[in-house]
C-alpha cells in the first residue's frame, strides 16, 4: 500500500473512510506514522502534503456458529464539530440559536453556557453555514464554514485562520499581506500579555491553539 | 451620497467628510473537526463601517471650543448616523506631532468630550471643560474657553455682545441679560452656571442639527460602550498626537524647525488635526473593563500599550514625507489601525488642487459640483463647489484624497444634472507625484479642463465617448473661463 499525500480539507477520519477504515486508529498508530504523529499530535488538523502511511487491511476472523444470526461491531469513532461564539470582549454567547448546515442537511442547535454547540457530522463532511438566529451580536449572519481546513498552529495558514477565527483579521489564509498579518499577532499577544514583537513564535503559537480550542 | 463599486461612498465639506467605510472582506471559517474535546473558536471582530471627521478649522485653535460652523459636517453627521441607525459610536481625537504626548493626549481628550458633549447635549461636559473641573480638573492653559466662548456663543445666538474680548463691558452684560430674559432665567447679567447650562445648551441646538436644520441629537446608548463609564471609556478618547495620518520628512521638518514662525508647519499639519466618529458593526458593544484606549482624561499609558513594535519608528520624521494612505505607516497606535487604516476619513488631506477659473457668472455657483466617475462612468461622487475651498487667484481645490491614487478617474462639471464640461482624465497618483516634486505650478498648467465650458443652452456633452487619447496629465491647455 503507498503513501497517501494529504490534500487542503483533509482529515483522518476522511481518509480513513476513503480507504476503507472504519477504525482511523489502524492508519495513525501504525509506526511508520509515528513521527508525523508526533508532529501533528492532532489526526484532524493535517497540513497539505504531509505523507501518511495507509497499512493493508488484515483480515480478522470471527467464528460463529451456522443458521444463528451475528452481531459484528466495527470499532469507529463519531466526528464532531464544537463550535464557541464569542462576542466582542471575549465573553461566551450563551443560548443563541443557529442552524448548521453542513451539505443540505440542517442541525438546528443552540449554544450552552460556555457559548459552545456541539455536533456529531459526517466523516466525509467539508463544509457547511452556519447561520445565526435572531442574533444581536456582530456577526455576519452566515458564516460560511470548511471542514478540515483548519492547518497546524505551527504553520503561517494555521496561525491566519485562527487569527481571523478570533476576530483579529489576519487577512486571507494564505494570503500575503505581512503588514495585517503581524497586526494580528501583535494584538493576539498584547490581548494575552505575551511579548508583543509580531513574530508568531512557539509561545504564540502554544497560546494560540489553546485560545482557539484546537 | 452616490454608491461606488467597490463600496465607498463619500459627502465632503470644507471643514470635514463623512464616508461609508469599504465593505469588510469576510473569510469563511476554517475549523478542524475532532474525535476528542477540541473545538474551534469565534470571536466577533470590532470594525467601523462608517465613519465622519470633521478637521481643525472647526475648533478654536489649541483649543476644544466647538466653532459655529461645525453645523455644516454635523449635518453630515446626522445623515451618516441615519444610514446607519444600529451602529454604534465611538469619538475619537487626534493633535498633530508638534508638542508632548501628555499635552496632545489631553488636548485631542477634551475635543472629543466637546464632540461627544455635544452630540449627547450633555452640557455638564462642556461646563467640566469651561471650569477645569470634574473630568478635566488637570487644566490645559490654552484650551481656557473663558468670557471669550461665553460671547461667542451669544453672537452665534443672536445677541451681540460687542467685541469678542473677554471683557465683561457693559455690551456683554446686556447680550447675557437678553440671553436670560429670553430663557427665562433672571436677568443678572452674570454667566453663572445656571445661565451657561442654557446657554450651551441653546449653542448645541443651533449647531448639530440635521439636514431639515432639526435638532440632531444621539443618546448616550447609541455609543460602543452605551455610556456605561462616566467619564466615557470606550465612548470618546483622545489618541494624542500617535496617530498622525501625514508626517513630514526630516528634511521638511528640520525646515520647519528652524522658521521661527510656525505658521507654515501648523498649517502643513492641519490634516493631524481632527476629530473622528466611527460607526462600528450594528451589535458592537464593548466592555469598559476590556476596551483598550484610555479615558480622555487619562495618560498615554494605555495608549502606549497598544503600540506596534515599531512604533518609535513610526513616530519619527523619516527621509521621505509619509501619508498614511499610501506608505500606511504613520499610526503609531496598532489598535486604532487595526480599526482606522483604510478608512475614507483616514487620509491626509492633500490639496488636490482640481481647478478651473471659477468667474462663471452667469452660473450659481451653489449649483455647481465636481462629479467623480470610474472609467466605467459609475459615478463614485459629486463634491459641491460651494464646498471647495477657495485657492490662489480664482481657482478652487476640491479634496480628492479618498480616490484610490493609481486608478484613472475623470471629472466632470455639473449643473444639476447637467453636464457642463466634460471630462478630464487623471490618475491623482501622477498628480500627487508631481505635487511631491514641488511642482504644483506645473500641476495647475497642466490640470486645465479639456474643453471649453459650454453655455447652459447647449446641448448636454455627457453622452460622448471618452477620447481615450487624453493623457492622463498632458491634457490640452486650455482654460476654462465664463463670459
Amino acid at each position: 500500500m503507498p503513501t497517501y499525500s494529504v490534500k487542503q480539507g483533509d482529515h483522518l477520519l476522511k481518509i480513513a473512510k476513503k480507504h476503507g477504515f472504519a477504525d482511523y486508529h489502524n492508519i495513525w498508530d501504525h509506526p511508520q506514522n509515528n513521527e508525523l504523529k508526533r508532529r501533528r499530535q492532532n489526526p484532524n488538523i493535517l497540513y497539505p502534503g504531509d505523507r501518511l502511511y495507509i497499512p493493508e487491511k488484515e483480515l480478522k476472523e470471527e467464528s460463529g456458529a451456522t443458521e444463528q444470526r451475528h452481531r459484528f461491531k466495527t470499532r469507529g469513532e463519531t466526528l464532531m464539530l464544537r463550535i464557541v461564539l464569542k462576542n466582542i470582549d471575549g465573553q461566551p454567547i450563551a443560548n443563541q440559536r443557529c442552524d448548521l448546515d453542513i451539505e443540505g442537511e440542517v442541525y438546528p442547535l443552540t449554544t450552552d453556557g460556555q457559548g459552545q454547540i456541539e455536533q456529531q457530522i459526517p466523516k466525509s463532511a467539508e463544509g457547511g453555514t452556519l447561520t445565526l438566529i435572531g442574533t444581536n451580536v456582530p456577526f455576519d449572519v452566515q458564516l460560511p464554514i470548511k471542514i478540515g481546513h483548519l492547518d497546524p498552529v505551527d504553520t503561517i495558514s494555521g496561525q491566519q485562520a485562527r487569527l481571523n477565527n478570533l476576530g483579529f483579521n489576519a487577512g486571507e489564509v494564505g494570503g500575503t499581506s505581512e503588514l495585517q498579518f503581524r497586526s494580528a499577532v501583535e494584538e493576539f499577544q498584547c490581548d494575552h500579555d505575551l511579548t508583543v514583537d509580531g513574530i508568531c513564535g512557539q509561545q504564540t503559537q502554544t497560546k494560540l491553539k489553546e485560545v482557539h480550542g484546537c | 451620497m452616490s454608491n461606488e463599486p467597490n463600496g465607498f461612498t463619500q459627502t465632503a465639506t470644507d471643514g470635514g467628510v463623512a464616508a461609508n467605510h469599504p465593505t469588510q472582506q469576510t473569510f469563511p471559517v476554517l475549523v478542524g473537526p475532532t474525535t476528542a474535546n477540541e473545538h474551534n473558536t469565534i470571536k466577533a471582530a470590532i470594525f467601523p463601517i462608517a465613519c465622519w471627521r470633521v478637521d481643525d478649522i472647526r475648533f478654536e485653535f489649541d483649543s476644544s471650543f466647538v466653532k459655529p460652523d461645525i453645523k455644516k459636517e454635523m449635518r453630515l453627521l446626522a445623515k451618516l448616523v441615519k444610514e446607519h441607525r444600529d451602529a454604534p459610536a465611538s469619538v475619537f481625537g487626534h493633535a498633530d506631532p508638534v508638542g508632548n504626548d501628555d499635552y496632545n493626549k489631553k488636548l485631542s481628550g477634551r475635543r472629543t468630550a466637546a464632540i461627544y458633549g455635544m452630540l449627547i447635549r450633555k452640557t455638564e461636559i462642556w461646563e467640566d471643560i469651561y471650569k477645569q473641573t470634574g473630568q478635566f480638573t488637570s487644566t490645559l492653559s490654552n484650551d481656557d474657553w473663558g468670557l471669550k466662548s461665553i460671547e461667542k456663543m451669544l453672537k452665534a445666538l443672536g445677541h451681540d455682545p460687542g467685541p469678542l474680548d473677554g471683557q465683561m463691558d457693559n455690551q456683554t452684560r446686556e447680550a447675557v441679560k437678553a440671553f436670560q430674559r429670553a430663557n427665562g432665567l433672571s436677568d443678572d447679567g452674570d454667566p453663572g452656571p445656571q445661565t451657561r447650562a442654557k446657554l450651551f445648551l441653546a449653542y448645541m441646538d443651533k449647531h448639530c442639527c440635521d439636514e431639515n436644520d432639526q435638532p440632531f441629537k444621539l443618546e448616550p446608548t447609541n455609543f460602543l460602550a452605551q455610556g456605561a463609564d462616566r467619564e466615557g471609556k470606550g465612548d470618546y478618547q483622545g489618541c494624542s498626537e500617535f496617530n498622525p495620518t501625514l508626517m513630514f520628512s526630516q528634511e521638511e521638518n528640520e525646515r520647519f524647525r528652524q522658521e521661527r514662525d510656525h505658521t507654515e508647519r501648523d498649517a502643513a499639519n492641519a490634516p493631524n488635526r481632527r476629530v473622528d466618529v466611527l460607526l462600528f458593526r450594528p451589535g458592537s458593544r464593548v466592555n469598559v473593563e476590556r476596551w483598550p484606549c484610555p479615558r480622555a482624561k487619562e495618560g498615554v499609558a494605555g495608549c502606549q500599550k497598544r503600540f506596534w513594535s515599531d512604533a518609535e519608528r513610526r513616530r519619527n520624521f523619516q527621509a521621505e514625507r509619509r501619508e498614511q494612505e499610501r506608505t500606511k505607516d504613520t499610526f503609531a497606535c496598532r489598535f486604532y489601525d487595526r480599526i482606522a487604516s483604510g478608512s475614507p476619513c483616514e487620509r491626509a488631506l492633500r490639496q488636490l488642487e482640481v481647478l478651473w477659473i471659477t468667474t462663471l457668472p452667469e452660473y450659481d455657483v451653489q449649483d455647481i459640483s465636481l462629479v467623480v466617475r470610474d472609467e466605467s462612468r459609475t459615478e463614485i461622487c459629486r463634491i459641491p463647489l460651494g464646498s471647495a475651498k477657495p485657492g490662489p487667484g480664482d481657482y478652487r481645490s476640491f479634496d480628492l484624497s479618498a480616490l484610490d491614487p493609481d486608478t484613472p478617474h475623470l471629472l466632470e462639471l455639473h449643473q444639476g444634472d447637467r453636464i457642463l464640461a466634460p471630462i478630464v482624465r487623471l490618475r491623482i497618483g501622477a498628480l500627487r507625484r508631481k505635487l511631491d516634486g514641488g511642482d504644483a505650478a506645473g500641476v495647475k498648467e497642466d490640470l486645465l479642463l479639456a474643453e471649453p465650458l459650454a453655455p447652459p443652452s447647449q446641448p448636454l456633452r455627457g453622452a460622448e465617448p471618452i477620447d481615450e487619447s487624453f493623457d492622463e496629465i498632458s491634457l490640452p491647455r486650455r482654460e476654462l473661463r465664463g463670459d
